[in-house]
């Protein structure tokens, strides 16, 4: 095991994995941006280095800052987190290249996997089933119109480089495909470096099932089952479960041996995630790949027990998975709740400023993940994501009494704070998601006041 | 001259120091405060400040040949500068004009390791007693290989360097002290 690693990130995953290396007895480096010097990471992590000011070009993207930091406080590794550097084949290159070990499957790899458009060529290979599409990034309008004749709408365009819900717009009237590619295409320009577009047909109801994947550097590959990421607006997922709710077992059984298959084909090391999209007649679809820890493992780690991070820390550090897919069983459903500081009556406008009172939910079976503290000043320009509220319990109705339960009992309050936990409460009261038959579209339905009570 | 200059870092710990590491920063304004009160007691600009307060060593280089060592208590100098007192600028600090000098900063633009000349042996970019303009260089930052000349964002007379040759420095972290334009009182 390594004897220190850097943490890349900021925020309640960097405080995850900075309790996973202590468990592991492993050091732990901060990093921080001016705007961070107050967080709960820089005084729990052994050390902390200054890397940079507030905004994240300059601090959590800057790849100089990051290995110069590594090497003054003589790191071994480098754990990238989620966002930011993550799922950047340059870092991860970068890392190899002074002697650090990058958390996270090559370069190579992320960059292959990063490609939407090559990762829908490498998996439909593997025998993954994709969605009917370009088999290469687009040419012209003209290709672009043509693929529609094919596959039918509406579509989505996307970009080759996109991610995290962005660079994405659906198209249901064949006279908007022109002036969709040309949106997309800038706007993927200007987030992503990279103007390349590919296209897919839409599927306007659907659920969002995705496949843990956990790999080692010997060629072995497991699942551990399906995650349910449906509840989301504007692409941004909002609460996730596990097991996927009423997916055939035979179904789950299916996407986690082809996601097991597409992670092996590719050669991907380390804890990574199959998306998929499954349609009302129980197709699915793969819809990417990430190469990255995930906001929302901790479903993952309560019905199976797998601490995922550490096994992030195993495997980088030449491991062996410690279990085999015979042996991983999930027990019980695990829900989370992710708490945005956001005003859900102000179209989920972000709220930040200083938490002056914070109480977290206690109890059995509930677990938080969060770097907040009271005082704690929630800066405006990252993420609004203050903390995940994760509850198990043996069934999928108890489970949704205990997160009720747990989220009565959280409360932050502060000049300007607004959260979106009375919102998720508001989710966990809906017939629609109480019957476990909910789609993507359920926020946009609730937010539209028609929701039944 | 100093006698009671603190220790400014946890590096040499002075034997008759009973404050913890905990009074570091105490500490360093202290030894600030002392430096702007011996720098405004000299006559003349010096040409080199080299303070080690950890039982006190004060070493003054002026531009021409002859030099002052303002060695005060017990431990030595070094033998870096000479002793003969050619200018008057051992002279014990006054109690003067110190009172109203604002110190500011010149910083790390970012994470790297610092240099104080542009290779090894030359002469340093700034020094004590030096008048920087803005945009001027004081140093070289390296980052991954990389060197990045560092510019003075302020004008001002240099007091202290505050980070040796070669040493990392974190973002925002202080290299030189300096007194800003037209503050001295």
């Amino acid at each position: 095991m390594f004897d220190k690693v850097l943490i890349a990130n900021r925020g309640e995953i960097a405080m995850r994995i900075a309790r996973a290396c202590r468990e592991l007895g492993v050091r732990t480096v901060a990093v921080y941006s001016t705007e961070d010097r107050d967080s709960a990471v820089v005084s729990y992590a052994d050390e902390a280095v200054h890397i940079g000011p507030g905004p994240a070009k300059r601090s959590y993207l800057n790849i100089p800052a990051i290995v110069e930091a590594a090497k003054q406080t003589q790191a071994a590794a480098v754990h990238p987190g989620y966002g930011f550097l993550s799922e950047d084949p340059d870092f991860a290159e970068v890392c190899g290249q002074n002697g650090l070990v990058f958390i996270g499957p090559s370069p190579d790899v992320i960059a292959q996997l990063g490609d939407k458009s090559a990762a829908r060529r490498l998996m439909a290979a593997a025998g993954l089933p994709i969605l009917p599409g370009s088999h290469e990034p687009l040419r012209s309008p003209d290709e672009a119109r043509d693929i529609v004749d094919r596959v039918g709408l509406p579509v989505i365009v996307k970009a080759v480089a996109g991610g995290g819900g962005r660079g994405m717009k659906v198209v249901y009237d064949p006279t908007e495909i022109l002036a969709a590619c040309e949106l997309v295409s800038s706007e993927a320009q200007s987030l992503f470096g990279d103007c390349r577009l590919y296209l897919e047909r839409y599927l306007p109801t659907a659920r969002h099932v995705e496949v843990q994947v956990v790999c080692d550097s010997y060629g072995n590959a497991i699942h551990l089952g399906t995650r349910d990421c449906s509840v989301q607006r504007r692409h941004q997922k909002l609460l996730e479960e596990s097991p996927a709710p009423l997916l055939p077992e035979e179904m789950a059984a299916q996407m986690g041996e082809s996601s097991a298959a597409g992670a092996k084909a590719a050669g991907y090391v380390g804890v990574g995630t199959f998306e998929f999209l499954v349609d009302p007649d129980s197709n699915f679809y793969l819809m990417e790949v990430n190469c990255r820890i995930q906001v929302e493992h901790p479903v993952t780690e309560l019905v199976t027990g797998i601490d995922l991070v550490q096994e992030q820390l195993r495997i980088a550090a030449g491991g062996r998975l410690t279990v085999e897919q015979g042996e991983v069983s999930s027990r019980g459903v695990a829900l989370e709740c992710r708490i945005n500081v956001e005003d859900p009556d102000r179209s989920f406008s972000p709220s930040p400023g200083r938490i002056e009172s914070f109480v977290l939910p206690g109890g059995p079976f509930v677990r938080v993940d969060t770097h907040g503290y009271p005082g704690y000043r929630m800066p405006a320009i990252y993420d609004p994501l203050i903390a995940k509220v994760i509850a198990w319990a043996p069934t999928r109705d108890q489970a949704i009494a205990r997160m009720r339960r747990a989220l009565d009992e959280f409360q932050a309050t502060g000049p300007g704070i607004h959260t979106t936990a009375g919102f998720l409460r508001r989710v966990l009261s809906d017939g629609e998601f109480r019957s476990g038959s909910h789609d993507t579209g359920l926020v946009s339905r609730l937010l539209e006041g028609a929701s039944p009570a | 001259m100093t006698p009671d200059l603190p220790a400014v870092n946890g590096q040499q710990q002075p034997s008759n120091q009973s404050e913890g590491a905990g009074a570091m920063l105490v500490d360093l304004a202290q030894v600030r405060k002392h430096t702007v009160e011996l720098l405004t007691a000299l006559d003349r600009p010096p040409h080199t400040l080299r303070i080690q307060a950890g039982a006190v060593t004060v070493d003054i280089t002026w531009p021409d040949a002859g030099t002052v060592a303002s060695d005060t208590t017990a431990s030595d100098t070094n033998g870096a500068a000479g002793r003969n007192d050619t200018s008057g600028g051992g002279a014990p600090a006054p109690q003067a004009a110190a009172d109203g000098v604002a110190t500011a900063y010149l910083s790390s633009p970012a994470v790297g390791v610092f240099y104080h000349a542009r290779e090894p042996g030359a002469d340093p970019f700034v020094s004590v007693g030096v008048l920087v303009r803005p945009g001027q260089q004081i140093g070289i930052l390296e980052a991954m290989k990389l060197m990045m000349p560092v510019e003075a964002d302020r004008g001002g007379r240099i007091t202290a360097v505050l980070k040796a040759n070669g040493e990392p420095v974190e973002y925002g972290e202080p290299l030189f002290a300096l007194e800003a334009e037209g503050s001295e009182g």
